[in-house]
């Protein structure tokens, strides 16, 4: 499953919504949850804007309003910057 | 310690590579004589191979353990060497696969049947070519609805407000011996002006009903995923249909909506573009003028009001993107389409409410302003007696020249577009002002406040039902509308008759959709890009209002349609 959900990912530039994962790959969005959990934890994925742009190193990433309203996309992390 | 060796009832197996360095690991326990206490064997090994920080710190004051974690560690790395993953995520990998395994098997969720039904019905109104018509059908259905089930509620308002509320107010004037012209202010100014913006009230509330329909149902996230693809076609960006869509309510919250797109070329070219959408504003007079002109046809004429304000945004899109606002690199448009959903009532009736409580509040404040002054202007120099040779009437006069190719050129519709610049319903006040306030009023007969409200009740009752059998008409093979029955003209509608063709009607339709946006949004536009770009603004959309009411017209002219 995490396999599948990694490679569901790897060609998403913008990357994809929680329940956009939990249509692709037919699983509920709160099991699909923990899964991205582990990998945004292991660095597989990030979490990024509603417009493709990282979260992860934006001050503003509690305060977005922009978040608040259209919720958190999760995107690969590029081969080259995962860490070792 | 209790050492755990009872054979578990179920074991998942995580592969044979993985499983073969568990079993590297349990050997080396027994080899070893490693004390796995009171944890389960297998369980221990699978957590030293996943380098769990905290077995592995428990691990470490066990004797012997220095030998079972360099073979954890070891066997860690070629499973990583293999695989390519760590341990713990192919163990969890193997869990997640194993419990997705037994929920498919064991379970049958309605979700699912959701999700299909969501994906059939985002085949067709998110279709590639099917998209946009569907889009343009459903917004027709809309207006028409709008229309037809409106029609009698705004009757019903007119009565009202011209009857018994304009009585109560002669009443109470005759009561205090008010003067003439406080008569004439309060009835012909106040109560003609505010009073003809009011009777739109129900066209908004049911209009703004079906847009929370539609939102509340998920479809418009659809119009916009459609638009975004037709959009950037013309070179707009994607982001810009958000605003355009806020720009059917109001365009200033529309303006300042733009402040999401992140390139300030992009914001400009959306601002520009949003007042050619057809806010709620320029309801009532498409309204007033598709029932008195249009009959039937009045939803399609509307519709195709909004359909004309999207094309024209687009089409000037394309050319602000070729000369003053050329195209920098464009960032992504992300946008998620939520499930479909039955409406909400509340949030339905909720969303309504804010916004028809908006257009109630203008009518109280800048609307009864702008009919006092009107009233003054029409009225001054004190003591005349024509309306054209008042101050307001003069200066209508002068620039009505400006309209006459485009099929109006008096001064009462001159005049009504000047005071339009301070919203677009000021357009249809300033008409009943003109148009109805200077009439001798019928006497009305004398009633009791009782038997007004009655007719009121009585009133608002048939209404409600001849909008029920309308929109029960709707469903095919049920047809409870008497065709013989025939709307009353409202005395608007009869004067407009006199001073309009159709022809000159639709250009002037054509002229308010796309003229001058009104002060509050050039003022928005002011505030967010400067003087500039409102003046910009003003002018372009200007010269294509006078431009595309003059093919309106001229073209019609030349078909033999006027």
């Amino acid at each position: 499953m995490l396999t599948q959900l990694v490679e569901l990912l790897e060609n998403r530039e913008n990357g994809m919504s929680l329940s956009e994962i939990s249509r692709a790959m037919k699983a509920q969005p709160s099991a699909v949850l923990s899964m991205i959990d582990l990998l945004v934890q292991k660095g597989r994925l990030i979490e990024i804007g509603p417009d493709g742009k990282c979260c992860t190193t934006c001050g503003l990433q509690s305060d977005c309003n922009l978040l608040a309203a259209r919720g958190k996309r999760y995107a690969c992390v590029p081969q080259e910057k995962q860490s070792v | 310690m209790n050492n755990s060796t009872t054979s578990p009832l179920f074991r998942l197996d995580y592969g044979g590579k993985l499983e073969r360095e568990i079993a590297k690991l349990l050997a080396a326990f027994e080899e070893h004589k490693f004390d796995t206490g009171r944890y389960p064997k297998r369980w221990l090994a699978i957590k030293l191979l996943e380098a769990d920080a905290d077995v592995m710190e428990r691990v470490q004051t066990v004797p012997n353990s220095a030998s079972v974690l360099a073979l954890a560690k070891q066997g860690a790395e070629h499973i990583k060497d293999m695989l390519g993953d760590d341990v713990d995520l192919v163990t969890a990998d193997r869990r997640y696969g194993y419990i997705n395994g037994v929920v498919r098997q064991s379970l049958q969720r309605p979700l699912m049947d959701r999700i299909t039904l969501t994906d059939h019905i985002d085949n067709i109104v998110t279709h590639k070519w099917l998209g946009l018509p569907v889009f343009f059908a459903v917004m027709y259905v809309v207006f028409r609805l709008v229309i037809d089930v409106s029609s009698p509620f705004l009757d019903w308002t007119d009565a009202v407000i011209n009857g018994p509320i304009a009585n109560w107010f002669r009443f109470i004037l005759n009561l205090t011996a008010a003067p003439a012209w406080i008569h004439s202010l309060v009835i012909d100014g106040i109560v003609a002006g505010v009073g003809g913006v009011l009777v739109f009230v129900p066209g908004l509330l049911i209009l703004y009903f079906f847009l929370a329909l539609l939102e509340d149902s998920g479809y418009m996230s659809r119009a916009a995923f459609v638009m975004d693809r037709f959009m950037r076609v013309v070179g707009l960006h994607g982001k810009s249909f958000i605003p355009m869509i806020l720009g059917f309510g109001c365009a200033v919250p529309a303006v300042y909506a733009t402040r999401t797109i992140a390139s300030r070329r992009d914001r400009i070219l959306t601002a520009l573009l949003v007042p050619l959408m057809s806010c709620s504003a320029r309801l009532p007079v498409y309204v007033v003028f598709g029932l008195a002109f249009f009959g039937a046809r009045a939803g399609t004429v509307i519709w195709a009001m909004y359909a004309l304000g999207i094309l024209v945004a687009m089409l000037a899109g394309l050319v602000f993107t070729r000369t003053i606002l050329k195209p920098d690199v464009s960032s992504a448009f992300v946008l998620e389409l939520p499930p479909y959903r039955s409406p909400s009532m509340k949030s339905v009736l909720i969303h309504m409410w804010e916004n028809t409580r908006e257009f109630v509040r203008k009518a109280g404040t800048m609307i009864l302003a702008s009919s006092v002054i009107l009233w003054l202007l029409l009225n001054l120099p004190w003591g005349v007696s024509e309306q054209r040779d008042s101050y307001f009437g003069k200066v209508s006069g002068a620039i009505s020249p400006l309209f006459a190719p485009l099929g109006f050129g008096n001064w009462e519709t001159g005049g009504a577009l000047v005071t339009g610049f301070m919203a677009k319903e000021i357009v249809v006040s300033t008409m009943s002002q003109i148009y109805l306030g200077g009439e001798e009023a019928e006497v009305p007969e004398a009633t009791t406040l009782g038997e007004d409200l009655i007719g009121i009740g009585q009133g608002f009752l048939e209404a409600t039902i001849s909008s029920g059998k309308i929109l029960l008409s709707i469903i095919p093979g049920v047809n409870l509308v008497d065709e013989e029955v025939e709307r009353e003209d409202t005395a608007l509608s009869i004067a407009l008759r006199n001073n309009f063709t159709p022809l000159s009607a639709a250009a002037l339709l054509v002229f308010v959709l796309l003229y001058v946006p009104c002060v509050a949004t050039l003022g928005a536009i002011k505030h967010e890009f400067g003087s500039s770009w409102a003046v910009t603004s003003a002018l372009y959309q200007t010269a294509v209002a006078w431009i595309a009411a003059f093919i309106v017209y001229q073209g019609g002219r030349l078909l033999g349609l006027g």
